[in-house]
């Protein structure tokens, strides 16, 4: 049997060239190919982009910023007052003060807690009479001199984070890691792994929580729907770190369990956009970690996105939103934005290779 | 003739009405000014040995204000000061309208609340993104002696036109004040030292008198600013500030007759000799700053000072968190000194050497001290003070003056301190080297400090002033 125009009667016949391995892939070189990213929505500068994530989201946010795009920030530092030692303090990351936020549920459990829906247990970790966020430890790196100065701090930048999601035309989140810590009997998770920080580990009180895909699926989709009670029109754009993990303690070799979480997180993010008309997929991570650009994207500890692929990723972004980057000369963004200030509470981690 | 170029924003109208005013007492000294509104001086461009700008507004506003003169030829002055562009201690307000510290006392409500650190770095970061700093690290490449003259503090009235004025004024004025004190040193500091108005114009430590902003003047000196401006100052604070600043800089003062060196030896005593990339002082000072930007918490016994500023000027050289001030004048009580001094009486040497040990052992833990000051230093309190700082092990005796309130002083007590910080010198004593005793102290008997015989022959070669006593 063919089809009318004498061609074999298949369902791959009338399917373009970038469905194909060959002619998309194989056949071009790994700067040149076409269409690997389509929006669903086409991002206008006049849209307010909230977002939050793991560290990749920062590059992102910086990115955003650059293409004169909006970029919710509540707890902003007046350009005037801006110096790059405030990123260690968490501000110009992301648009509230909350530092990282690796797993869809630390972002659930966070905006639970701003509406007043979730009360975190153990909010508060001290070390050398300092006291910390627990959710967000690495924001006062030398911590606060009290527990109620912590309280209060949380307190307002929780109040921000909700003014400025309520009013945001997209949200961007960067999946992470599924590897995170929870306080055992309330299940409250946090950041960073008691005791990395600030606070004391106790194998009584937390453990690990590696998230299966339907943890972070489901945590992701209560996000979405709380949210969109408050901010019906909010359009969510979905991505995955390229960054593998530092470390594990789920007592797999840290690179068999690197692949598992970035396959999980794939797997949601992709299914996260195929449910949802609002939920934009953008392959940040298809276009560093797979094997068509041959590693080269990454770092010599080929654990890290060069600024290479970066560029690469978002050159893609925006050339598929129509977007283009203008450079901006003595900009504050430039001069905040350097390699080196990418803020990662887990490359603490390192320390205890 | 010291020719001193001025150059500045609307600020600078005060100076210049000021300068008018008293220039007849000042013979030895001409003031140039360049002023333009707002930050429009951002377009200024070094070319060559000039400040040149490419927008004629500033151009037209150069020629107003300095007779005609539209291009600064860094040549043609000695100095050159940099009025207001952004320094100014109104920055720590301006933070404190969106920001409130854990250590602020009214911590507002709609505020992000942050740590003391961060919010310093704000005021921080207001200070390096200024125009004055800017343009001040330009300058410091290509010419000598360059300064900052804070903006003016805007007038008290402001505390019922702003909430947050009101609020900072009312609670936190003096941690705002230290705010931007850090703030400077950590970055002006290291480019130009910056003056902030003197106490008698300001009606609290972040405002200004009425008094000084009542028919405040414009640029072209004769449009008057409008009955609302607080920000702009008449030409009664322009006096005040430049009596303040003048005298430290080798000018003679209309208040006082103390010289800034009263040795009168040679022109290496001047700080702006001192402070020359050509002066064998200048990459010292330059490297000793760049590792006492980096110490913290540093706490100092000060023993003997008559002087407040002083005690402000080693707390600042020194960068120190805690202070101790042994205080021997009988008018202790009425100098204002940061809250988080301690002040105590004592009365060295009426019963001998053990007795000032033993009254110093007794008001602090000298063991925890990183530097002890002994000013206009005697015989009987320098041997107490050095006995305790052998006791402590790791603290260091500084000596130096303490009584002008002038830069002269400033930068032996910045010398001295740097030693003592960074041991360059003896370990247990620090003698501010051979150049300041010998401006400071030429009439006092070298038999009563051994320590002066123990100084470094090279040192000696190296500092000592030309005809200085030895």
């Amino acid at each position: 049997m063919t089809g009318s125009a004498g061609t074999p009667n298949s369902p791959y016949a009338d399917l373009d060239s970038t469905a194909f391995w060959r002619t998309a892939v194989a056949d071009r070189h790994p700067h040149d190919m076409e269409e690997l990213y389509r929006p669903k929505y086409k991002l206008k500068r006049s849209d307010s982009i909230a977002t939050a994530g793991s560290c990749f989201a920062q590059e992102i946010g910086w990115f955003l910023r650059r293409a004169g795009i909006k970029v919710v920030d509540t707890e902003a530092i007046p350009p005037t007052a801006w110096t790059p030692d405030l990123t260690q303090y968490g501000f110009g990351m992301f648009s509230a003060r909350y530092g990282n936020i690796y797993t869809p549920r630390e972002l659930l459990q966070c905006w639970l807690e701003a509406i007043g829906e979730f009360t975190p247990a153990e909010p508060v970790w001290e070390r050398d009479g300092r006291y910390y966020d627990a959710f967000r430890p690495g924001v006062e790196p030398n911590g606060m001199a009290s527990p109620e100065a912590v309280v209060e701090s949380r307190r307002r930048h929780l109040r921000r984070m909700v003014e400025g999601y309520s009013g945001a035309s997209v949200f961007l989140f960067t999946f992470g890691m599924t590897e995170t810590w929870e306080h055992a009997a309330s299940g409250t998770v946090y950041q960073t792994a008691p005791g990395t920080i600030a606070g004391d580990f106790d194998a009584d009180t937390f453990r690990l929580n590696n998230l299966t895909f339907n943890d972070c699926f489901n945590d992701f989709m209560m996000f979405r729907e709380s949210l969109k009670s408050v901010n019906p029109d909010v359009r969510f754009i979905v991505t995955v770190s390229p960054g593998q993990n530092l470390v594990t303690a789920s007592g797999n070799h840290v690179l068999v369990a690197s692949t598992q979480q970035k396959a999980v997180l794939r797997a949601v993010a992709g299914q996260l956009a195929d449910d949802c008309d609002d939920v934009d997929y953008f392959p940040s991570y298809d276009m560093v970690a797979l094997s068509t650009t041959r590693g080269f994207f990454y770092r010599p500890n080929a654990r890290q996105a060069h600024q290479s692929g970066v560029d690469f990723v978002m050159k893609t972004f925006f050339d598929a939103h129509g977007i283009e980057i203008e450079p901006r000369a003595h900009d504050w963004v430039e001069d905040v934005h350097n390699d080196d200030e990418i803020v990662c509470e887990e490359a603490l981690l390192e320390a205890f290779a | 003739m010291r020719h001193i170029c001025v150059i500045g924003d609307s600020s600078t109208a005060a100076l210049k009405a000021g300068w008018a005013e008293i220039a007849a007492n000042h013979q030895g000294t001409r003031l140039t000014f360049f002023a333009s509104p707002g930050e429009s001086l951002r377009t200024l461009e070094l070319s060559g040995r000039c400040l040149i700008t490419n927008d004629d507004g500033v151009a037209a506003s150069f020629a107003m204000t300095s007779g005609g003169l539209s291009v600064i030829d860094l040549d043609d002055y000695d100095e050159i000061w940099i009025a207001g562009l952004g320094v100014t201690p109104a920055s720590s307000v301006e933070v404190y309208a969106d920001f409130r510290s854990e250590e602020h006392v009214n911590l507002g409500d709609d505020q992000v609340l942050v740590s003391q650190q961060a919010f310093d770095l704000m005021v921080k970061g207001r200070i390096r993104n200024s125009a004055a700093v800017a343009l001040a690290r330009r300058l410091r490449e290509v010419v000598g002696t360059v300064q900052i003259i804070s903006r003016p503090l805007p007038c008290e009235d402001i505390v019922s036109d702003d909430p947050a004025w009101a609020a900072a004024v009312g609670d936190d004025a003096s941690s705002l004040v230290d705010s931007f004190g850090r703030g400077v040193r950590e970055v002006a500091d290291n480019t130009v030292p910056v003056y902030t108005q003197p106490a008698v114009v300001s009606a609290s430590p972040l405002t200004t008198k009425r008094d000084y902003s009542t028919d405040a003047i414009a640029l072209d000196l004769v449009t008057k600013s409008p009955d609302a401006d607080l920000w702009h100052m008449n030409s009664k604070f322009g006096v005040e500030v430049l009596r303040e600043i003048l005298p430290s800089h080798g000018e003679s003062s209309e208040k006082s007759a103390l010289a800034p060196a009263p040795c009168g030896c040679s022109s290496l005593c001047s700080p702006a000799m001192l402070q020359h990339p050509a002066s064998p002082f200048a990459d010292y000072l330059k490297e000793a700053r760049r590792r006492r930007d980096q110490a913290r918490s540093t706490w100092v016994v000060m023993a003997n000072v008559t002087c407040p500023r002083a005690v402000e000027m080693v707390q600042y050289v020194a960068s120190a968190r805690r202070m101790f001030v042994l205080w021997s004048t009988p008018n202790a009580g009425e100098v204002q000194l940061p809250t988080w001094c301690q002040l105590h009486q004592w009365s060295p040497g009426e019963r001998g050497q053990e007795d000032a040990a033993q009254q110093v052992s007794s008001m602090c833990d000298t063991r925890a001290a990183d530097i002890v000051v002994d000013c206009n230093a005697r015989s009987d309190t320098y041997a107490a003070l050095s006995h305790l700082v052998e006791k402590s092990g790791r603290g260091y005796l500084a000596i130096t003056e303490s009584s002008p309130a002038s830069e002269w002083w400033r930068l032996s007590a910045e010398l001295c301190l740097d030693m003592a910080t960074h041991q360059i010198g003896r370990r247990d004593v620090i003698m501010d080297d051979r150049h300041i005793w010998a401006t400071w102290a030429p009439g006092m008997p070298r038999a009563d400090f051994p320590i002066l015989g123990d100084l470094r022959s090279d040192m000696i070669d190296t500092f000592a002033p030309a005809g200085s006593a030895g």
